[in-house]
């Protein structure tokens, strides 16, 4: 089909930086219109953790739930994302009950949709969802549950100083994963966020980290008039280049929310 | 469970195992009996969950091979808390805080031998009908402040680990003690979430910070103001008869719920209100730094009125309402559950009333948790938190139904560890988005999305999802009675 050479409105990529396997997960479901356009999406990110295979495990759990939750659904709902929340998490704890060797293992979860030009989404842990905005500023729209929020607050209280050992020893740990027990700490946007001044949406697991938020905008800015697949290249190359010893798994959903705007 | 040790086994060449009273993730505290003394005393086994083995013969306990250095480290912090907590009650010699008798290395690991006591949890005492006024919670606080932490906090010791769970009520004559030394809890096991924590009442500055095995305790961010932190949620659950959020929930949200002025708790004085909400300041230095300080000055920031606070510390000129030992004795505590108690619950289960609610509700989650409870003025004046009697406990998880198969929602293992009295109501709740129907004793029935019917059952509940397609069905169980 001739639509089959138009360009998507997202584009995700996926490195294994230094690490031995690659343990995030990712996953995308999209409708068209009669016209092919697409008008509705769902974009999954997972990032596992927890010994052997367990993270890998876990994020792929996680996304194919998420996928069945959108897919056997008649329409895209935003419903379906505590659906999707539930339903991850139950089928990580049924596979730690099957198998007690994968007991500790757990994922972030990110589950983006967009319907009529409004981005919804349900969001544990630490993978951060970013908008860029018209003005060319960087958000991130959802919660983070990693400690950072708490010990920045922390150093801003002066009870703790950045360069306290434990500042950089608790930083990335998280306070809430989907791993199969109850998840109390989530964020939940069923309200919706108007896209109409969102340039792009990024959705990505902690491995950007790498680099500064100042040095993602730029990239982002940079590259932003060629679209999301040249914005999701710059970065992962950028973080590539950083050639740090200890690299994160990285992986990367860029998406441009203009095409669901339009119907 | 198989890794326990039996009844029977000889610690130390003096105690008898009789039961195990409970476990945690880094020991197991077993019932035993003195076989010279003929008493009985609670031995704690340092055996740190997912680090260790036991062989199943001669009851040894191995660490795992990734895991000897910490285990070892863990294991003297484990002696160190029962060596610091002896001289402690060597010092100060009282009723406060848990006596240890001595200590055992042996079987590859470390017990400590502490006195039993016969009591329940503060919570369940709290909840219990026994009693009890404002000023009892009040002189129970005093007492734990003056009487069990200024003590250790005076030996320059943290308990670390303040909770409902380890405050106990002594059946004998109605005051606290603290069991269960958090020291040796915050080994650097964990990867990459906080869990080793207790969520709820664990201060801020114990999710930032990790006590290691290779590093010196000078730059621990925890002192007596975590302690007071602990103290001050715990009284905060008794007072309001459900938990406060976690401390960096708390923190990021800026929670400025205070319990001082609340017209519900009129009861209460408003300096002890005060108190409990200066002690529960997220930021560790917004909170009194020691007993003292707590005790003697309110928090300015936070005063509306104030009235002196009572001064009749530990001296009982209030007249108390506590019974006699005799009707306490068949109250358990959860912390050390007695084996014929245990056995008795088993055989209670199967002739369990248990009060069927069952709602299936549109109403996603966040709807439908309990509404906050406040307590009737009337009420009030008497009685405190009448309205936390009704849910003791609650237990809550989700289940997968199938659409061919009938699925159990283990309704009697979840009551087993609820480890409730043997003869107590339960209410249950199941939630779903969609059709499902139910098989119990008594019959089948199909729900409908928005039926509501009641009933009552005995024994086992099945599930089946009715549209072809298996789903998901929250249950919740609350303990009424």
């Amino acid at each position: 089909m001739a639509q089959q050479s138009q360009i998507l409105p997202f584009f995700a990529i996926q490195i294994i930086g230094k690490r031995d396997g690659q343990e995030d997960s990712y996953g995308i479901c999209y409708e068209f219109n009669k016209h092919n356009n697409p008008i509705t999406g769902c974009f999954v990110l997972a990032d596992g953790m927890g010994g052997h295979s367990g993270g890998n495990v876990a994020s792929q759990i996680a996304v194919d739930s998420v996928k069945l939750v959108f897919e056997s659904g008649d329409c895209f709902d935003e419903r379906m994302l505590r659906d999707s929340l539930s339903s991850a998490n139950l089928n990580i704890a049924e596979c730690i009950k099957v198998d007690n060797s994968l007991e500790g293992m757990g994922t972030t979860l990110v589950v983006l949709t967009i319907i009529d030009g409004t981005a919804f989404w349900v969001s544990v842990g630490d993978s951060p969802l970013y908008c860029l905005d018209m003005n060319n500023e960087l958000h991130m729209l959802n919660e983070d549950h990693s400690m950072r929020p708490v010990l920045d607050q922390l150093v801003e209280s002066g009870t703790l100083s950045k360069d306290h050992p434990d500042y950089y020893k608790k930083v990335t740990q998280l306070r809430s994963a989907l791993t199969g027990e109850n998840v109390e700490l989530y964020d939940l946007n069923t309200d919706g966020k108007s896209l109409d001044n969102c340039r792009f949406l990024i959705l990505s697991t902690d491995g950007i980290d790498t680099l500064s938020k100042q040095e993602a905008k730029d990239i982002i800015v940079a590259n932003a008039d060629n679209g999301a697949k040249e914005i999701a290249t710059a970065l992962v190359n950028a973080v590539d280049k950083k050639g740090s010893t200890k690299q994160d798994n990285t992986t990367l959903i860029v998406i441009d929310p203009k095409a669901y705007k339009t119907i | 469970m198989k890794d326990e040790l039996p009844s029977g086994t000889i610690i130390g060449n003096d105690y008898r195992v009789i039961n195990t009273l409970g476990r945690g993730g880094f020991g197991i505290t077993y019932k035993c009996e003195d076989i010279r003394l003929k008493h009985i005393v609670a031995v704690k086994e340092y055996y740190p969950e997912g680090m260790v083995d036991r062989t199943p013969t001669t009851f040894k306990v191995s660490p795992a091979s990734n895991s000897v250095d910490i285990f070892s480290w863990g294991k003297k912090k484990f002696l160190l808390e029962g060596t610091t907590l002896a001289a402690i009650q060597h010092k100060y010699s009282n009723e406060f805080i848990v006596k240890i008798i001595r200590f055992v290395e042996e079987r590859g690991t470390a017990y400590l031998v502490m006195e039993f006591i016969d009591g329940m949890q503060i919570d369940d005492f709290a909840n219990s009908n026994k009693i009890i006024s404002a000023t009892q919670v009040e002189k129970l606080f005093r007492n734990l402040c003056l009487k069990a932490l200024k003590p250790i906090h005076d030996s320059s010791f943290y308990h670390r680990d303040i909770k409902p769970a380890n405050i106990l009520i002594r059946n004998s004559n109605g005051e606290p003690v603290i069991i269960d030394f958090g020291a040796a809890r915050q080994t650097s096991g964990g990867k990459s979430t906080v869990a080793l924590l207790t969520p709820r009442y664990s201060a801020v500055e114990q999710y930032a910070s990790q006590e290691d095995m290779d590093e010196d305790e000078n730059h621990d961010l925890c002192g007596p103001f975590t302690d007071i932190y602990s103290l001050a949620a715990t009284f905060y659950y008794i007072i309001r008869g459900e938990p406060p959020l976690d401390a960096p929930s708390r923190l990021l949200n800026e929670s400025t719920e205070k319990l001082v002025g609340d017209p519900t708790l009129s009861h209460y004085s408003a300096n002890f209100l005060m108190q409990i909400d200066w002690g529960m300041k997220p930021i560790p230095k917004d909170r009194p730094q020691t007993i003292d300080e707590w005790l003697s000055a309110p928090d300015t920031s936070t005063t509306q009125t104030s009235s002196p606070v009572s001064k009749s510390v530990g001296a009982s000129t209030q007249k108390e309402e506590i019974e006699a030992d005799g009707t306490s004795e068949s109250l358990s505590n959860k912390q050390l559950t007695d084996g014929s108690q245990t056995s008795n619950f088993k055989l209670g289960i199967v002739a369990v009333f248990v009060m069927l609610v069952l709602i299936v509700t549109l109403l996603p989650d966040s709807e439908i948790q309990e509404p906050k409870k406040l307590v009737a003025k009337q009420q009030a004046k008497t009685k405190v938190i009448p309205s936390t009697k009704k849910e003791l406990q609650k237990s809550a998880w989700l289940i997968g139904v199938d659409a061919v198969e009938w699925t159990s929602i283990e309704l009697h293992e979840k009551l087993k560890y609820m480890q409730t009295e043997p003869d107590g109501l339960f209410e249950l709740k199941l939630h779903a988005e969609e059709p499902f129907r139910i098989k119990t004793q008594k019959g089948m029935a199909t729900t409908k999305a928005d039926a509501k019917s009641f009933g009552q059952i005995n024994g086992e509940v099945f599930l089946k999802s009715v549209n072809g397609t298996p789903q998901k069905v929250r249950v919740e169980i609350t303990q009424t009675k």
